[in-house]
């Protein structure tokens, strides 16, 4: 939770005090903003838009929830994932997916930031 | 001739079909039962680390005694030492070289510890992380060693290895034999608030600093029948191996400072004022509410000084194995007593304005609770004292520890904050329990002292605030880590130089381990009797995980090899699920005998009941994770009531991979869960139930954020 607040406070120059009292309201548009600028699906080899759907907290962790409908079969899915990155440079973001069964995980970086997983 | 080639072809192919499919040779295997015990594991058991995990009757370690005068230069942010080290060789053995740690060495500007960590350029990064990673100029930092002398004066012949120095003596250290040098040095203090550190300063706007101060002073390794000389050189993370001793040492200081330290204050008279002598007075005696002995308002006032005089404070520490202190001319004080059996214990803060309300609040009952709960699953503090600082990192010495937090400018601060900040004074208060009496080898194994004190840690903040928020420690918290990428992921004994995601690894793992053992496994009575054998039997000595793994069993009859072996030496993840169920009555058959009668309608439901007969279950439970761990179970009944079942982890002893139990009842089952309340770190709860439930994390919320 700490660090995906230092990232939107210092994009956004907001203050999101998140699961305190003064959190920022309303601040769903914000995360909605940051994830479609650093997360992104392409399904089938076809750039895919997802509904953000909300988030919740566990912890000190944020839960989002993030869905892309009508896809009838998933042969593959491209993730580029540049969360948190900017401003940690060292941080390390683990894709885990199950796709009909299958499970495939892998763990992306500063350097190597999107991933092809095939089904 | 055609035909007798042909021959010769079919036949060659005929044999050697043969042989592959004919032979008897078989490949064997090794003891991989789950349950092994862990004699090939643990160093055999001998007279110093008895087989019962008790130090033995042959157990010695030596002991090393400080004299030092140390200078804090305010001006330039350097220390200036001088030290006379007495080093007791207790052992049986005849030492040729003694070796001494120089950690500020990691410091210095041809330091290997940069060397040694992988980096790229990354896309883009901030302008703190920038002027974090790519410094403009490297700091010089490191030991500036003067001398080493013998008491007359004279050089003593050293040889330096980076951060460990060797004294090449011209005679040995007989067993039995003191060996007493001196060492002059001085150092940069690093600012630890942008290079990071231990200790450290941190600079104000103001123009003042705040000193946090340690590994100050070169300081011997430890000696002893595990490890030879504890020399790994301190390459940053994995922290300290040190002997226990006796501490004197004066500390000069701006004039206007306030100072807290290690030991026993012997001149106050000279260094306090008498408001702050007749203020500390009273907090002596006050066991209910804390006592203010510099307040905010005078501490104010002092920030504007600059005082160009000094003032030298003394103190004397008996019995511990390392010195750190704090000073600042910034500093609020205040302090309570404590009751620990008894004893009157002080607890007492540091803090600079910035951390009030925070600090004013929470610090010292953090400390004072700590000192509390950890007395009573141990043993009685044995010190007069404990501190904390406002010093803006997580870290520990004995009697003084330097925690993070402040409130926010309008000095309000959230729940987060707060208990943040509780947590990390609790843990680090508590070390002095794990590893700074009961001394064991950080430098080999970090789990020893950070995960023993992470576990105790969650009874403190329990007892501080019943509903405090833990996020580390349940079983449910580990799961994350334990079922991520496995490349990622090092047993729980390695060494702490050499593991990825430190935190879970060292301090999260290992604590819910107790936790479990605690709750699930042992029970309360049962483990909070050998931990506390543990810890008794290893206070101020040094104890060898076989040393803990040993007590456990021995003071409780549980043979928890099993656990050590699953959760400390391997990566592998609890996943205990449902297979099948199998559902029979009963009906009496031919001569007198009872047959039963497979219902096989789908789920747990009967087609048909016979009231005369119970319900029988016979239902096998799988395990795909590799983890040894009891079967605890839910039976939930048709009229409601539910009814649990715990099959104690030898049940798998035979098969690892599934297990079938009968469990009858003269109600009917509706619903049965695995580990309905999530005590083994389940990684994979899809199969904990039968029937199963079809629902997801993801469903849930769908519908919730709908509903």
């Amino acid at each position: 939770m700490d660090d995906i607040e230092v990232a939107l406070n210092a994009d956004y120059e907001i203050d999101l005090q998140l699961t305190t009292a003064k959190e920022l309201k309303d601040n769903d548009v914000f995360f909605e903003k940051y994830l479609k600028k650093t997360l992104q699906f392409k399904v089938n080899d076809r750039l895919e838009e997802y509904t953000y759907i909300g988030k919740e907290y566990d912890g000190e962790l944020v839960y989002f929830y993030l869905e892309i409908e009508n896809i009838q079969k998933v042969h593959q899915i491209e993730v580029s994932n540049k969360i948190l990155l900017k401003h940690f440079p060292k941080q390390e973001n683990l894709i885990k997916s199950k796709v009909g069964g299958i499970h495939k995980s892998v763990l992306l970086d500063a350097t190597k930031d999107a991933t092809i997983l095939k089904y | 001739m055609k035909k007798v080639s042909t021959l010769l072809f079919s036949f060659v192919f005929i044999t050697s079909v043969g042989f592959a499919q004919e032979s008897i040779t078989k490949q064997g295997h090794t003891n991989q039962n789950k349950f092994k015990q862990l004699k090939e594991e643990l160093a055999t058991p001998n007279s110093q680390h008895t087989a019962s995990g008790a130090p033995g009757v042959d157990y010695t370690q030596q002991k090393v005694d400080y004299e030092m005068d140390i200078v804090l230069d305010d001006d330039n942010q350097r220390i200036y030492g001088n030290e006379t080290i007495r080093y007791h060789n207790n052992s049986k053995d005849d030492l040729e070289y003694l070796w001494v740690q120089l950690d500020q060495n990691m410091r210095a500007a041809d330091s290997k510890t940069p060397d040694i960590q992988p980096n790229r350029i990354p896309k883009k990064i901030s302008k703190k992380a920038y002027e974090r990673n790519f410094p403009a100029t490297a700091f010089d930092g490191g030991f500036k060693i003067e001398s080493v002398t013998n008491l007359d004066g004279s050089n003593l012949s050293h040889t330096i290895n980076q951060t460990m120095m060797r004294i090449n003596l011209t005679a040995p250290v007989r067993s039995g034999e003191t060996f007493e040098f001196k060492i002059k040095w001085w150092y940069n203090i690093n600012n630890h608030r942008t290079q990071g550190g231990r200790s450290g300063y941190e600079h104000f706007p103001d123009g003042n600093n705040n000193y946090v101060i340690a590994q100050f002073y070169p300081r011997m390794c430890v000696y002893d029948n595990v490890e030879g000389w504890q020399n790994d050189q301190f390459w940053g993370r994995s922290e300290f191996a040190l002997e226990f001793g006796d501490f004197t040492v004066h500390i000069t200081t701006p004039e206007d400072h306030l100072l807290g330290a290690t030991g026993v204050l012997l001149n106050e008279e000279e260094v306090l004022t008498k408001k702050q002598l007749r203020r500390l007075e009273k907090a002596k005696k006050s066991f209910d509410k804390i006592v203010i002995i510099q307040p905010q308002e005078e501490a104010k006032k002092v920030e504007k000084n600059k005082a160009t005089r000094t003032k030298t404070w003394k103190f004397k520490a008996t019995n511990v194995r390392d010195y750190a202190f704090a000073s600042s001319r910034k500093f609020i004080w205040d302090g309570m007593a404590v009751d620990i059996n008894g004893k009157t214990v002080m607890a007492y803060s540091y803090y600079s304005r910035e951390a009030n309300p925070l600090y004013g609040d929470h610090s010292t009952k953090a400390v004072a609770q700590t000192l509390k709960t950890y007395s009573e699953y141990t043993f009685d503090y044995p010190y007069h004292k404990a501190i904390s600082v406002d010093g803006q990192m997580g870290m520990e010495y004995p009697q003084i520890c330097f925690n993070p937090g402040r409130p926010d400018a309008d000095g309000t601060y959230s729940d987060r904050v707060k208990y943040r900040m509780i947590k990390v004074t609790i843990h680090e208060v508590g070390h002095n329990f794990f590893p700074m009496i009961v001394n064991s080898d950080e430098r080999q194994w970090t789990w020893m002292d950070e995960g023993l004190n992470s576990y105790m840690e969650m009874l403190a903040e329990l007892a501080y605030d019943k509903d405090f928020p833990i996020t580390r420690g349940y079983p449910k918290n580990i799961v994350k880590y334990m079922s991520g990428d496995q490349s990622k992921i090092a047993p729980i004994m390695s060494k702490g130089d050499h593991v990825y995601s430190f935190g879970n690894n060292a301090y999260g793992k290992p604590a819910t381990a107790l936790w479990i053992l605690r709750e699930t496994i042992m029970g309360k009575e049962l483990f909070d009797h050998a931990f506390k054998t543990y810890s008794q039997r290893w206070k101020f000595k040094h104890p060898t995980p076989a040393d803990f793994f040993r007590s456990m069993e021995d003071a409780s009859a549980m043979d928890l090899d099993w656990f050590w072996r699953g959760w400390f030496y391997t990566t592998d993840v609890t996943d205990i699920g449902i297979k099948s169920v199998k559902k029979y009555q009963t009906k009496t058959g031919e001569e007198e005998n009872i047959e039963f009668v497979e219902d096989t309608t789908k789920g747990l439901s009967f087609a048909t009941s016979d009231a005369n007969s119970k319900f029988h279950y016979e239902i096998t439970y799988n395990k795909p994770g590799g983890l040894v761990m009891p079967i605890i179970v839910e039976f939930t009944y048709k009229d409601g009531t539910t009814e649990r079942k715990t099959y104690p982890a030898e049940i798998w002893r035979y098969n690892d991979q599934e297990v079938t139990k009968v469990f009858s009842s003269g109600k009917e089952i509706t619903n049965i869960t695995v580990d309905p309340d999530l005590e083994t770190a389940d990684v994979d709860t899809s199969n904990n139930h039968f029937p199963k439930k079809e629902d997801t994390k993801f469903s849930n919320f769908k519908k919730n954020m709908k509903g």
